[in-house]
């Protein structure tokens, strides 16, 4: 039975990791918002989907040069592992909020 | 080495160095044009999306006396259509339109039963009905910048038809990533109204910090057109009096990973049937028997700790507590009571992902005590509110997306064990008297009348069609 729940907790502990727009909202919020400043759904609706997948490639390269420009103080955590960590969350996030998506603002 | 470039291409296109700059002016010009027209082809103009579903529900509910009364193959389908158009960016307007009815028949033949109460306003969509299309939403929205000038204080305000069902908490075991407005604990039925949301954080420093401003009428009293009298939409006295509902929703804090939310509202005039008058008189009146006030804090926490793997990164975890209060009218027995009576129920929840890309499993348990009474005749469970139950409920259910997340399966099972009657009824003293099962029971026997549902199980499987 032991055995059992260990490989079971092993099984779970072990899965793949994979985007999702909806942690990345999470950690947009968590970790992005107290630099930019704006709610997500500001953020995504800059730019267009195929602008974000622009950004976001390369492990973010551009992404991190244009957002370190505009946002200085946030420089240092888009540099970070914890961002390159968030970082496809938040590009799967973006893109499905992104201007052109026809996803609407949230009513908040 | 660009600029380089630009001189090689003008040296080859015959071009001099301004007009090559009116060029790239033009350029840039048209790449604006172009993104403007992508916004307003994709986000800017009448968007309409589908949300469709068949569902089959095994239900069965065992009585007080022994027996059982049970649908094993309820087949219904479900089909809303959303709509939305955004002027510009401060103003936008939602719709929602939604169809809700059983394979089949309609309710108007006599194939079936009467709707009963099913097409009551607060539920019209959620309930099975006919085969008609009823409109669940319509309101529009407008996003200020600045509230009485104050920059620090961005704030949202709408009205209409709202998007009041599957709110905060209630969101999870319906698939959905996002919460509708209110708290799903309390309030899960379609209202029309207003809310003003004042988004603080900028004030106050805390993270995700807002007050929402929240009022609603439930019912409004006013004869129907073409009245003998010629005093069309007038107040009519012998009627109930319009049900009005004012309310705050309060967000001390929202981080993303941590969600606290606090909402109190007061009802007035709430409705429901008089036990007297229906042994008098045979019929089932509404009257006005008094006002319920409610107190709702639920919590969230999406994700446990930070980065220590992709299952705890995944994982939900809530709990909810909520109060209700009745103040009766004198006279008037309110939920059998002429005093005020308070309610309380809690709410826990755990979902965890699966073992596939974004397949979750999910657990629930609630309990809500004698007195305890929800506006959540919405909810979308066969067998009556599960959240309204004056007992336990249990609910585990399995979400599998099957095309990406455009078609999914949902696997539920719900479990009720009453305590007391009157879980899923009105606030009168025919519908909403709390007695304990077998109580209920021996003075149904006396009366001659049905006895009392004891438990109630629900094993659902969901197919749904999202684009």
């Amino acid at each position: 039975m032991k055995k059992i729940v260990l490989v079971m907790i092993a099984v779970m502990l072990s899965f793949s990791a994979h985007a999702d727009a909806d942690k990345g909202k999470k950690y947009y919020l968590k970790y992005l918002r107290p630099y930019f400043e704006i709610n997500g759904q500001e953020f995504a609706s800059e730019h267009l989907k195929v602008e974000w997948k622009r950004f976001f490639k390369n492990d973010g390269k551009k992404f991190i040069k244009k957002f370190s420009k505009q946002y200085p103080q946030a420089q240092e955590f888009l540099e970070s592992d914890t961002f390159q960590k968030i970082a496809p969350d938040v590009a799967d996030f973006a893109i499905k909020y992104a201007a052109d998506s026809g996803e609407l603002a949230d009513c908040n | 080495m660009k600029r380089l470039t630009g001189v090689a291409a003008a040296v080859l296109l015959g071009l001099s160095m301004p007009a090559m700059a009116d060029l790239n002016d033009d350029v840039e010009a048209l790449k604006q044009q172009v993104r403007e027209l992508q916004k307003k082809t994709g986000g800017n103009h009448l968007n309409f999306s589908v949300d469709y579903r068949v569902s089959m529900d095994n239900i069965e509910y065992e009585l007080a006396d022994g027996s059982t009364a049970s649908n094993d193959d309820l087949l219904a389908n479900r089909l809303w259509l959303n709509m939305g158009y955004q002027y510009n960016e401060k103003l936008l307007f939602r719709g929602q339109l939604a169809y809700n009815k059983a394979f089949g028949d309609t309710a108007m033949h006599n194939q079936r039963n009467e709707s009963g109460y099913a097409d009551f306003d607060w539920v019209v969509s959620e309930n099975l009905d006919d085969n008609t299309i009823k409109v669940k939403q319509a309101y529009f929205l407008y996003l200020g910048d600045a509230f009485f000038g104050n920059e620090q204080l961005p704030w949202t305000f709408s009205l209409g038809r709202r998007p009041s069902t599957t709110g905060f908490l209630a969101n999870h075991r319906e698939g959905f990533d996002k919460a509708n407005s209110p708290l799903g604990h309390s309030i899960n039925v379609e209202f029309d109204g207003l809310s003003l949301n004042l988004r603080l954080e900028e004030l106050t420093g805390l993270t995700g910090n807002a007050l929402k401003f929240c009022a609603g009428r439930g019912l409004s009293n006013a004869t129907s057109r073409f009245s003998p009298a010629g005093t069309d939409y007038a107040k009519d006295p012998d009627k109930t009096d319009d049900i009005d509902m004012v309310g705050i929703i309060f967000t001390p804090y929202n981080d993303g990973q941590y969600d606290v939310k606090l909402q109190a509202y007061h009802a007035n005039n709430m409705i429901g049937l008089d036990m007297n008058d229906i042994m008098m008189t045979g019929e089932q009146t509404f009257y006005d028997f008094g006002d319920l006030n409610n107190v709702t804090l639920s919590a969230e926490m999406n994700g446990v700790g930070e980065f220590i793997n992709d299952f705890l990164d995944g994982t939900r975890l809530f709990a909810s507590v909520s109060m209700s209060q009745t103040d009766p009218n004198s006279d008037m027995a309110m939920l059998g009571s002429t005093e005020d009576e308070r309610g309380y129920s809690y709410w826990l929840g755990v979902n965890v992902p699966g073992f596939f890309d974004d397949d979750s499993f999910g657990f629930e348990f609630n309990h809500g005590s004698k007195y305890w009474r929800s506006f959540t005749y919405g909810e979308d469970t066969m067998i009556g509110s599960k959240i309204a139950a004056r007992g336990d409920a249990y609910e585990a259910y399995y979400n599998l997306p099957l095309v990406d997340k455009a078609l999914t399966l949902q696997l539920r099972y719900t479990y009720i064990d009453y305590d007391y009657t009157g879980s899923n009824g009105f606030f009168g003293n025919a519908t909403g008297t709390p007695m304990r099962i077998d109580d209920a029971w021996q003075m149904a026997q006396m009366m001659g009348m049905p006895p009392p549902v004891k438990n109630a199980q629900d094993i659902r499987a969901v197919i749904r069609y999202q684009f």
